[in-house]
């Protein structure tokens, strides 16, 4: 058919690196290569300040190759982030992989759709989850302070949309508070306190009131909320 | 178009924080559907609030009408959620493709002209219609590479709406743009073409990429003397509700009221 066959030329066209001499296929190619690169430079600020431009573009090529599947433009640095992570491209930066989901995530978080709720006062009688505001995550890079991207460690970042600022923030937590919430959001309030009590050889009700203060200020963030 | 009427303007993002209800408004409101799907959670409220100023037509990219496989139906039905949230009656694509075995291009592609080409893509309007429960409108597509046809262009959209049921959506400025790339007379085009067909309007600006000797249909401009020119013309022929559509480089909103005074003009004259 040679409809279909125009169309998998074209598209092989527009997504190989190679110089086209056609001035029309020029032109469709830059085009589509314009949107790709717009969209993901602009998504990654940090990190596209820091990759050679030729490496850049050669990725979004391979990236393009393997297909953008969301008709949705927004969601595209999402997919090539998990496309440089499953090809493990530019390892040379250990901190890509950081990078991008630090970045990809303030995206994320400022997209998704919130219900308005009512935040109703902290009690230990209630039962509590993570709210689709907040995230959890371990970083093997500092990837959360402009100086800090190279620097290895053991992280543990939140990050959660301000509903005052309509702002994503983003706070480096204990080890120990991300274990809890880790577990809170997989389990109840009090499944996690004892967790915690017999990992830091401490009473249930000394777990309480160390977090009673922090969780109190979660809720009012919405970063968790009740079940 | 039962509720679309007068002189349109596409919604952007930017525009938002300057949209007062006693403020200055367009008659009507373009809007591209997928990118308001999903959109910031600060803006959900405004966005709502200004669209329920205007009517509102859905100009959609992501159809990919013109590809040589089935309708998208997830995309579809993502589409009609959206229509039916926000009480949208039109929705408007492009004959060309932008997808092609599951991998997007984000850029309208090139179609070949040819009957066998009508046929699939009025039997995928058949499926459109039928599940978004809205008539199609297609708009005649910018390309630059000339898709493996044997039709002429103004042939192929006459045909096209003729046996598809699907409305026009008339850009002039894309008609301007390929007539100056492929070597043919927009006026002549004009002449040819079918205007009974025709639901509305786009005008827009085009760069010129002197290095290629190309036109380039950016909508990332003002709009070209020669196109206001073409608009006259056209509007001379069919009266139709008429937009300027703007996507890249996109000025502030008190810019685009300027286009829009302009526009308003263009259309008060060739109506004269």
């Amino acid at each position: 058919m040679r409809e279909l066959e125009d169309q998998k030329m074209l598209m092989q066209t527009v997504f190989s690196p190679e110089t086209e001499t056609d001035p029309g296929l020029t032109i469709q190619k830059s085009l589509v290569l314009h949107r790709f690169h717009e969209v993901i430079s602009h998504a990654f600020p940090l990190w596209y300040a820091r990759v050679e431009e030729d490496a850049f573009v050669a990725s979004l090529y391979a990236f393009m190759q393997q297909g953008a599947q969301s008709p949705q433009i927004w969601k595209t640095p999402d997919a090539y982030r998990k496309f440089i992570h499953t090809e493990q491209l530019f390892r040379q930066m250990p901190y890509v992989d950081d990078l991008l989901w630090f970045e990809w995530i303030e995206v994320a978080l400022i997209m998704r759709y919130y219900s308005p709720v009512e935040v109703s006062t902290f009690s230990y009688d209630k039962a509590y989850r993570l709210s689709e505001s907040g995230v959890l995550k371990n970083l093997n890079f500092k990837v959360f302070e402009t100086d800090g991207i190279e620097q290895s460690g053991t992280y543990h970042l939140l990050a959660y949309y301000d509903f005052d600022t309509d702002s994503v923030f983003f706070r480096e937590i204990s080890e120990v508070l991300m274990l809890f919430l880790d577990t809170l959001d997989h389990s109840s309030l009090t499944e996690a306190i004892t967790a915690i009590a017999e990992l830091s050889e401490s009473t249930e009700a000394e777990v309480m009131v160390f977090f009673e203060d922090t969780l109190r200020e979660l809720l009012a963030l919405r970063v968790i909320e009740e079940r | 178009m039962n509720n679309i009427h007068g002189l349109g303007l596409g919604l952007r993002l930017n525009f938002l924080q300057d949209i007062q209800a006693d403020g200055f408004l367009p008659d009507w409101w373009e809007i591209a559907p997928e990118n308001w799907f999903d959109m910031p959670y600060y803006y959900r409220e405004k966005f709502e609030e200004t669209i329920a100023l205007r009517p509102v037509v859905a100009h959609g990219l992501s159809l990919s009408i013109g590809s040589m496989e089935p309708v998208d139906r997830a995309f579809l039905q993502q589409m009609k959620d959206f229509l039916d949230r926000y009480g949208i009656q039109h929705y408007s694509d492009h004959i060309s493709f932008t997808s092609l075995m599951g991998a997007q291009t984000y850029d309208l592609l090139p179609i070949s002209m040819t009957k066998k080409m009508i046929h699939h893509i009025s039997e995928k309007v058949k499926i459109v219609q039928d599940t978004l429960q809205r008539p199609l409108i297609l708009e005649n597509a910018s390309y630059y590479y000339l898709a493996d046809s044997d039709m002429r262009e103004v042939d192929f959209i006459n045909e096209l709406m003729e046996h598809s049921g699907a409305r026009l959506l008339l850009d002039v400025n894309n008609i301007y743009v390929n007539g100056m790339n492929h070597g043919f007379d927009p006026y002549a085009f004009l002449d040819q073409l079918e205007l009974k067909y025709a639901a509305y309007i786009h005008v827009a600006g085009y760069r010129k990429d002197k290095n290629l000797g190309m036109l380039i249909d950016s909508h990332g401009a003002a709009v070209k003397k020669e196109v206001w020119k073409f608009l006259a013309y056209t509007l001379g022929k069919v009266q139709i509700p008429t937009m300027i559509e703007r996507d890249n480089n996109v000025p502030p909103y008190s810019i685009m009221q300027k286009e829009y005074h302009t526009l308003e003009k263009v259309v008060a004259n060739a109506r004269a």
